[in-house]
């Protein structure tokens, strides 16, 4: 049986299982209603026109506050990294705000950036960018050496050795940090679109949860679920084709067969 | 094993006492004082009845509650009444308990003198709520169309809509009571208008019940109601005293403030609830998209227990 296989057989099994329990009365559709009465919804809601313009305002958000939270990470992990001396005057605003929810951010958000996409975006991106801003510069400081010792004497300049051997070496942990950044991500989007905005799967589930439709905050969460799921395949694409090399040299080869994570 | 078997015996009694407390959810909102001056004076108890009130965040946490069953009574406005039951959870109302409160509120200086003056303006809500409702309501009564004619921006809590009309990003909120006349006294808002004038003592807080509770347990519903009544009384006659009961639960209002906002031109507290107002209200939320069907009023109303103790 392929990967793809078993991961369809195991979600089939899981909607039965919640059909079932639902459908029997087991748990009461009340608190849990069925996954058939989700589809049932989103085709009303489709036929309506409202579902594609909820999930294309989060999709708009989530991607330009990720790609936001990628280009101001990934050269200052870099840079905090390679000169430690340069990270001591960060670290303090670092460990100050990574611990703070996004949700704390909404009050500020609204006062600094108005109401609608951009404090929504900025949420985003302050919810994704310390984590990632972290992930990178603990790769960047882990790079062996030895390795830029070599192509040192071997002629490289420091902007090539960085270039040539610092980055690819932290490649693996910054597609790691990318996923862990998308997938925070869409936590924050939720949370900053029921904040004064129009459109968005947070805005559909506010609205839902205040009429009682519990289909519809099942069917956003399924969503978000959805598209989530769908990006990180992307990035894994991405990183399966961007670090061939790897292959041959991983860990996991050893274990549980020759696959990409 | 005698200790266990102890352990468990009391371990039950304890369940079986929590289960015999009735639980009442509430929200801090001046129309929720009954509910305050009964628990403040112990006028359950005297009925011979363990009630709980407990105050919740939001009502569509109370509503969660009811559908668990871990309430057998709640106090919310109508129109999430009229939600949850269209949603098919079993609950009825059985009294009001708060009519009118709220209005359009604006800052002091700003240029909008009246509800015609909104077109083309930034209007706070609170999505599907009575706030939502009352605002589109009173836009049509003015010849606007609500969608069309201004932009609403939904929060999700009464609070989150201050800072944003302070600092111009909206220029006028949908706000209830005792935040509107707090805004007017402070000298920063003016209520542009009560949406009293478009709908005289509209309903806003109901008191509903789980349907089991109405089922298997009638006479203590009966007792709770009868307290309500008393309740509301003691309300309409004693403001001052319920103005500072008001703020034990509204942590950071001042009693003037409260005080003024519980005058009748301002809100009402009232127990007596009819079905024609309740379809009304239900038919508006039909039309603004926020059910897909009118329930019946043997659906959403359980009045005989109102009846009986008002006919006495």
């Amino acid at each position: 049986m392929t990967r793809g296989l078993k991961g369809l057989l195991s979600v089939m099994v899981f909607l039965g299982v919640w059909e079932f329990v639902s459908r029997s009365k087991l748990i009461d559709p009340l608190l849990l209603p069925p996954p058939s009465s989700l589809l049932f919804r989103a085709r009303v809601l489709l036929e309506r026109g409202d579902l594609l313009g909820h999930v294309g305002a989060s999709l708009f958000r989530v991607l330009l506050g990720f790609i936001m939270a990628i280009v101001v990470s990934f050269p200052l992990g870099l840079l905090l990294g390679l000169y430690p001396k340069v990270a001591d005057y960060f670290d303090p605003f670092l460990q100050l705000f990574r611990p703070l929810a996004p949700p704390a951010w909404i009050p500020l958000a609204i006062l600094w950036f108005g109401i609608g996409d951009r404090a929504a975006i900025f949420i985003i991106f302050i919810g994704t960018v310390f984590s990632m801003l972290l992930g990178i510069m603990g790769a960047t400081r882990r790079v062996n050496k030895e390795l830029v010792k070599v192509g040192l004497t071997l002629g490289a300049d420091q902007r090539k050795a960085v270039f040539y051997i610092v980055i690819p070496f932290i490649m693996p942990f910054v597609f790691t940090q990318l996923r862990i950044g998308l997938a925070l991500a869409w936590m924050c989007v939720v949370a900053s679109e029921m904040v004064a905005v129009e459109r968005g799967i947070g805005f559909m589930m506010m609205e839902a949860r205040n009429l009682f439709r519990t289909e519809d905050v099942l069917l956003g969460m399924a969503i978000v679920g959805a598209l989530g799921y769908g990006l990180d395949l992307l990035i894994r694409q991405i990183e399966h084709k961007a670090l061939k090399w790897t292959k041959g040299l991983m860990v996991h080869e050893l274990f549980g067969g020759n696959r990409s994570l | 094993m005698r200790n266990l078997i102890g352990l468990f015996i009391l371990l039950f009694a304890g369940v079986s006492l929590s289960f015999s407390e009735i639980l009442i959810g509430v929200r801090t909102a001046t129309d929720h004082s009954p509910f305050y001056v009964a628990d403040k004076y112990r006028l359950y108890e005297k009925e011979g009845l363990k009630v709980e009130i407990r105050v919740v965040p939001s009502n569509t946490e109370i509503v969660e509650a009811l559908k668990r069953r871990d309430f057998q009574m709640g106090v919310f406005p109508l129109p999430v009444a009229i939600a949850a039951i269209s949603q098919g959870v079993p609950i009825k109302i059985v009294a009001m308990t708060g009519r009118g409160g709220d209005g359009i509120l604006v800052l002091k200086d700003s240029e909008i003198r009246s509800v015609r003056d909104l077109k083309g303006k930034k209007i706070a809500t609170i999505r599907a709520s009575i706030l939502d409702i009352m605002l589109r309501y009173a836009l049509e009564q003015e010849g606007l169309v609500p969608e069309r004619d201004v932009k609403f921006l939904y929060f999700m809590k009464l609070g989150d809509m201050i800072g944003p009309l302070k600092t111009r990003q909206v220029d006028a909120c949908s706000h209830t009571e005792p935040f509107l006349t707090e805004a007017e006294l402070s000298g920063w808002g003016r209520i542009l208008v009560y949406y009293n004038r478009y709908w005289k003592d509209h309903p806003c807080c109901v008191v509903v019940a789980h349907q089991d509770f109405i089922t298997s347990q009638p006479q203590n519903l009966k007792k709770i109601l009868k307290v309500h009544l008393e309740s509301v009384n003691y309300v309409n006659k004693n403001p001052e005293d319920t103005a500072k009961i008001i703020c034990e639960y509204m942590k950071g209002f001042d009693p003037t403030v409260v005080l003024e906002s519980l005058s009748i031109q301002r809100m009402k507290v009232d127990y007596k609830i009819n079905a024609e107002e309740v379809l009304k209200m239900a038919q508006l939320m039909k039309r603004y998209g926020m059910i897909e069907e009118v329930p019946s009023v043997e659906r959403s109303l359980e009045l005989r227990f109102l009846k009986e103790l008002t006919q006495r």
